[in-house]
């Protein structure tokens, strides 16, 4: 099954330098609480962590 | 009279709540992905049988008025006496064709109560009604509409997987954009697709210690109109080339989902 993606992201994704940057904001922003920043379409947008759930076996 | 015919029409006469409850959970991957115990199952499908059953017996009644249930208890008790009452190719014919009209509808009912519960998303307000296993609503994010949980579900962008996966080198956490999940009836979940993975070790020494961000000052944005697209991040961190990486649930250990929504900033917020 699919998980939720949008279509922003899904696009940044498609792109190996885009995708790798994004994913190293967003580890750095666990740290530094700087939300993970992009822009797509000359329209800029922060991802923000809404809820985090951990789950062991 | 063979015993076996009553227990054929016990059957025939269950089976539209059966049809209900594999329509019901007949999703896009076609299979039910939780357990259950028999006496659940013998229920979910007993309470639709009792409703289908009810509606169509009071359809034909209407329409043709002259149903003998005298007889269908005798054939089910296994009585001769059904016997003397001559069973008519007729009445077989008829039985044979309302059964066949009550299960096609049966079929349909499962299909479109589905639909309305995944639409009003009453199978997160009612257990009973769980079309899928925890796992699903974790990774769809219908998990965030659970009562007290933070966020909606319709707001969340992507999700953001940390995974612990031991290994023969030790214990290595993965860290990517959850792409897909296949789950599974007997752990619950079979594997799980990241995207723009990284990797990283996960050594005695770092338990505990919050290592500080490498050159957070070099962080550099996505930005579709610039070349600069590359991030200086923890040196602990190896990019993981490819579409996919997938990961089966037997090799995970620890888990962490985070839930993110994407949120357009305005001009002054941009610098």
């Amino acid at each position: 099954m699919k998980a939720p993606m949008s279509k922003n992201i899904r696009e940044i994704l498609s792109d190996v330098k885009k995708s790798k940057a994004l994913s190293g904001q967003i580890l750095n922003s666990l740290k530094t609480g700087k939300p993970p920043v992009y822009k797509i379409g000359g329209k800029s947008y922060a991802l923000v962590r809404t809820a985090t759930i951990s789950k062991g076996k | 009279m063979n015993i076996l015919f009553g227990a054929l029409l016990i059957v025939m006469i269950l089976l539209p709540g059966v049809i209900f409850r594999a329509s019901y959970l007949h999703t896009a991957y076609g299979k039910k992905t939780f357990r259950s115990s028999f006496l659940d199952e013998l229920l979910l499908s007993v309470v639709p049988t009792l409703l289908i059953q009810v509606l169509g017996y009071s359809a034909v009644e209407l329409i043709l008025q002259n149903v003998d249930e005298h007889l269908l208890y005798l054939l089910i008790i296994n009585n001769d006496k059904a016997i003397e009452y001559g069973l008519s190719g007729k009445s077989v014919f008829l039985f044979s064709l309302y059964n066949l009209c009550i299960y096609i509808v049966s079929w349909y009912m499962g299909s479109i109560a589905r639909k309305v519960v995944i639409r009003r998303k009453l199978d997160i307000k009612y257990p009973i009604l769980r079309l899928h296993n925890d796992w699903h609503y974790i990774f769809s994010g219908l998990m965030l509409d659970f009562p007290g949980q933070p966020g909606d579900s319709n707001d969340v962008s992507t999700i953001w997987v940390d995974v612990l996966v031991e290994s023969k080198a030790g214990e290595i956490i993965y860290s990517g954009f959850l792409e897909q999940y296949v789950l599974s009836k007997e752990d619950g979940l079979d594997r799980i697709y990241l995207t723009a993975v990284r990797r990283r070790r996960f050594t005695k020494e770092e338990q505990g210690a919050n290592p500080a961000v490498v050159n957070d000052d070099v962080q550099a944005r996505v930005d579709s109109d610039s070349e600069e697209s590359t991030l200086a991040t923890d040196d602990r961190y190896y990019f993981m080339p490819g579409d996919y990486f997938i990961i089966p649930y037997k090799e995970i250990k620890n888990l962490n989902v985070i839930y993110y929504r994407e949120q357009e900033l305005a001009d002054q917020q941009e610098a």
